[in-house]
C-alpha cells in the first residue's frame, strides 16, 4: 500500500509544504508592513505634525526689523538627525504656545536651547557652563559658542557621523568660523594643522588640547592648556613623560612674529640667507656657464682650445 | 706587437665611478626625491596642489609613511657611506695599486682603464679651491683668458659633496627630533618648533641645490643633455675628462705613456652637444628662474 500511494503521498506533502510556505510568506509580509508604519508612526513624536504642518514650507518666513528670517525646517533632515524622537517643543520651550507668545531668534534662540540641552546632556551642559563659552554666554556676552554652534541644530549627528560639525574633520573649520587671525594661522602652518588639512584625522585638532567642553584661557588653572595640564595632553597621542618642558614655549606662533616667536624668526632668516646662497651661487654660474658654451659655439672655438670650462 | 697597439691606447670611455659609489648614488637619489616628492605637500599644505599630491598616494597617512620610510632609507645610505668610506680607507692603505688592464675583446663596455680605486682624498677641500673658484668666476665674467685646471674634482663638485653632507645631518637630526618629539623633551617644546622650521626650510635649501644646481650639471648643460652617463655606468668620454679636470687627465695620460702605451691626441673633436636653440631656450629658462626666486626670496629675507 505504502509504496503504491507514495506518488499521492509525494504530491500532497509538496502542496502541503507550497501552501504553508506561501502563509508564512503572506502574514510575515504583512507583519513586515505594520512594522514599518509602527517606525514610521515612530519617527515623528506626537505634536511634531502640529508645528511641521507650519513650518515644512519652504517659504515660511518672518522679518525682525530690517532681517528676514526663514522658519522652514526640513522633515527629512530633522528625521536623519539622532533627534528625531525628541519632540520640537522639548528643545524649542518657549513656543509650546500657539500662536507662540514670545519667539526669540538668532543668538537668543541658541541660549534658549541651550538651556534645554543639559535636561539630558547633564555632563556636557556642567561643563559647557563652567568653559569660557559658557560664561561668556551667563554674561549675556555677543558672539559666544552655543551647543549648536559645535554640534549643529536640526541636523545633530553622532561624532563618527563625516557630515557632524564635531567630526574630527570638521573640528578645525568649525572653530575657524569665529577663531581667526594669528592663533588659526598658526595652527594651520604648525604640523598638525598642516596634516589635519590634508585630511589626516589623527592630528592634533583644536579640541585635542583645549578639549570640547571645558575650555578656558590658558592662564586658568582649570584649564587643560595651562602649562601644568597642557603636558598631559601632548602625552595623551606622542606618549612619554608628561614633563614641563612640552610646555615651555609660546603655542600658536609663525615664523613671521618676530617678538613672539623669535627663536622661529631667527632660525628662518638664517635658512633663507642659506638659500639666497644657493641662489647666487648656482644660477648666476649656470646662466654664466651658459653664455660662455653659446658664444664659444658662434666664434667656432674654445672646444678646440681645450679646456673651455 | 701592430695587432695590439689598438687595444693599448687610452680607451673612449674612462672609468670614473665605481659599481660601490654609483649604487650609493641610486640610493640616495631615489630616497632624496622620494623624500621631496612626500614632504614638500606637507610644507606647502596651504596650496591647492598639495591635496591632489597627497591623493596620488592615497591619503595623508600613506604619504607620511612612504617619507618616514624613505627618510630611514637616505639615513642609512649615509651611514653606510660613512662606513664604506672608513673601511677602504684601512683596506687601501698598504695595497698596491691596481694595474692597468685592457681587455680588447670586452666589446660590451670598451672599459679599459680600471681608473678607479675607490675613495681617495681627492673630495677634500684645499686652498686650490678657492682660488680655482674665483679664477672661475673670473673666467666666466671673461677677466680671465682660461678657466682654471680642475682636477678630480672642481669646487663645485665638492661644494656639493659637502652640502649633500650637511643636509643629511641637518635634515637627519631635525626629522628624527620631529618623528619623536616625546624623546626630545630634554629640550624646551620651543626647540621642537625651531626642529620643524629647520627640517621644511633646510628642504627647501636642498631642493634647489639639487634641481638648480645638481641637475645643471648632470642633466640640463647643454653639455650633457639630457643626462650624463657618469651615474648610470660610471664612466666619462676621454675628451670630456680633458675638458673638464685637465689635470687628473694629464696624470692619466702620463700613467699610461709611463706603460708604453698609446695616447690618441683627439684634439679639436668636441665631444659635447652643440645645439644653439638649446642653449638659447635653457638661457632663458634659467634666467627666468633666477628673476622668479630673486622676486620671491628677497621680500622675505627682509621682512
Amino acid at each position: 500500500m505504502w509504496t503504491k500511494n507514495a506518488g499521492h503521498l509525494t504530491a500532497y506533502l509538496i502542496t502541503g509544504l507550497f501552501v504553508l510556505v506561501f502563509v508564512a510568506f503572506t502574514f510575515s509580509g504583512l507583519f513586515f508592513l505594520l512594522y514599518l508604519a509602527g517606525q514610521a508612526a515612530a519617527a515623528q513624536p506626537a505634536g511634531d505634525e502640529a508645528c511641521l504642518s507650519c513650518h515644512s514650507q519652504p517659504n515660511l518666513k518672518t522679518t525682525r526689523g530690517e532681517r528676514e528670517i526663514s522658519l522652514y525646517v526640513d522633515p527629512q533632515v530633522m528625521e536623519n538627525s539622532v533627534h528625531a524622537q525628541i519632540a520640537c517643543t522639548s528643545c524649542h520651550t518657549g513656543t509650546q504656545a500657539f500662536p507662540h507668545q514670545k519667539p526669540v531668534y538668532g543668538a537668543e534662540l541658541a541660549r534658549e536651547v541651550t538651556a534645554n540641552c543639559s535636561q539630558c546632556h547633564a555632563q556636557a551642559g556642567q561643563d559647557y557652563q563652567a568653559s569660557i563659552h559658557g560664561k561668556l554666554a551667563a554674561a549675556g556676552t555677543a558672539g559666544t559658542a552655543y551647543c549648536s554652534d559645535c554640534h549643529g541644530t536640526h541636523d545633530i549627528q553622532p561624532q563618527d557621523n563625516p557630515q557632524a560639525l564635531h567630526n574630527r574633520a570638521n573640528v578645525v573649520a568649525n572653530c575657524s568660523r569665529c577663531h581667526q587671525g594669528g592663533v588659526m594661522e598658526a595652527y594651520q602652518w604648525s604640523f598638525h594643522g598642516s596634516a589635519n588639512k590634508l585630511g589626516y584625522e589623527r592630528a592634533a585638532n583644536c579640541a585635542d588640547c583645549h578639549t570640547a567642553h571645558q575650555i578656558l584661557p590658558a592662564s586658568d588653572p582649570a584649564s587643560s592648556t595651562h602649562p601644568d595640564n597642557l603636558p598631559a595632553r601632548c602625552v595623551a597621542c606622542h606618549g612619554g613623560e608628561p614633563v614641563a618642558n612640552w610646555a615651555a614655549g609660546i603655542e600658536h606662533t609663525t615664523i613671521r612674529d618676530r617678538e613672539k616667536g623669535f627663536p622661529l624668526w631667527i632660525t628662518w632668516k638664517i635658512f633663507l640667507l642659506l638659500i639666497m646662497v644657493d641662489i647666487i651661487k648656482d644660477l648666476p654660474i649656470i646662466i654664466l656657464d651658459l653664455i660662455k658654451q653659446i658664444r664659444g659655439r658662434r666664434k667656432g672655438h674654445g672646444i678646440q682650445a681645450g679646456r673651455t670650462r | 706587437m701592430a695587432a695590439n697597439q689598438k687595444a693599448l691606447e687610452l680607451p673612449v670611455k674612462i672609468q670614473r665611478f665605481n659599481l660601490q659609489q654609483r649604487f650609493q648614488h641610486a640610493g640616495m637619489a631615489i630616497s632624496v626625491l622620494m623624500l621631496i616628492i612626500t614632504g614638500f605637500p606637507i610644507k606647502y599644505a596651504a596650496q591647492d596642489w598639495a591635496q591632489y599630491a597627497v591623493n596620488l598616494f592615497g591619503g595623508f597617512e600613506n604619504m607620511f609613511h612612504v617619507h618616514l620610510a624613505f627618510g630611514v632609507i637616505m639615513i642609512l645610505c649615509a651611514l653606510y657611506h660613512v662606513i664604506w668610506l672608513a673601511y677602504s680607507f684601512v683596506t687601501s692603505r698598504n695595497k698596491e695599486r691596481k694595474p692597468v688592464t685592457y681587455s680588447p675583446t670586452d666589446a660590451f663596455t670598451k672599459i679599459s682603464h680600471e681608473y678607479n680605486r675607490g675613495p681617495d682624498i681627492a673630495m677634500m677641500p684645499s686652498y686650490k679651491d678657492v682660488r680655482d673658484a674665483i679664477q672661475h668666476i673670473q673666467y666666466l665674467l671673461g677677466l680671465r683668458p682660461d678657466p682654471p685646471q680642475f682636477d678630480r674634482y672642481t669646487w663645485l663638485e665638492k661644494f656639493e659633496y659637502f652640502a649633500v653632507i650637511w643636509g643629511v645631518i641637518v635634515m637627519g637630526f631635525s626629522g628624527i627630533m620631529l618623528w619623536f618629539p616625546q624623546l626630545f623633551v630634554f629640550w624646551p617644546r620651543w626647540a621642537l618648533d625651531v626642529g620643524r622650521v629647520v627640517h621644511t626650510n633646510e628642504a627647501f635649501v636642498a631642493m634647489l641645490a639639487l634641481v638648480v644646481g645638481h641637475f645643471f650639471a648632470a642633466h640640463f648643460s647643454p653639455k650633457v643633455f639630457p643626462t650624463s652617463r657618469v651615474w648610470w655606468d660610471g664612466t666619462i668620454n676621454r675628451e670630456h675628462l680633458k675638458e673638464e679636470h685637465p689635470l687628473e687627465y694629464d696624470r692619466l695620460v702620463q700613467e699610461y705613456k709611463a706603460k708604453g702605451m698609446l695616447v690618441p691626441d683627439g684634439e679639436g673633436h668636441s665631444p659635447f652637444s652643440q645645439s644653439l636653440p638649446l642653449m638659447v631656450v635653457e638661457l632663458i629658462i634659467y634666467v627666468a628662474i633666477f628673476i622668479l626666486l630673486l622676486w620671491t626670496f628677497i621680500p622675505m629675507l627682509l621682512v
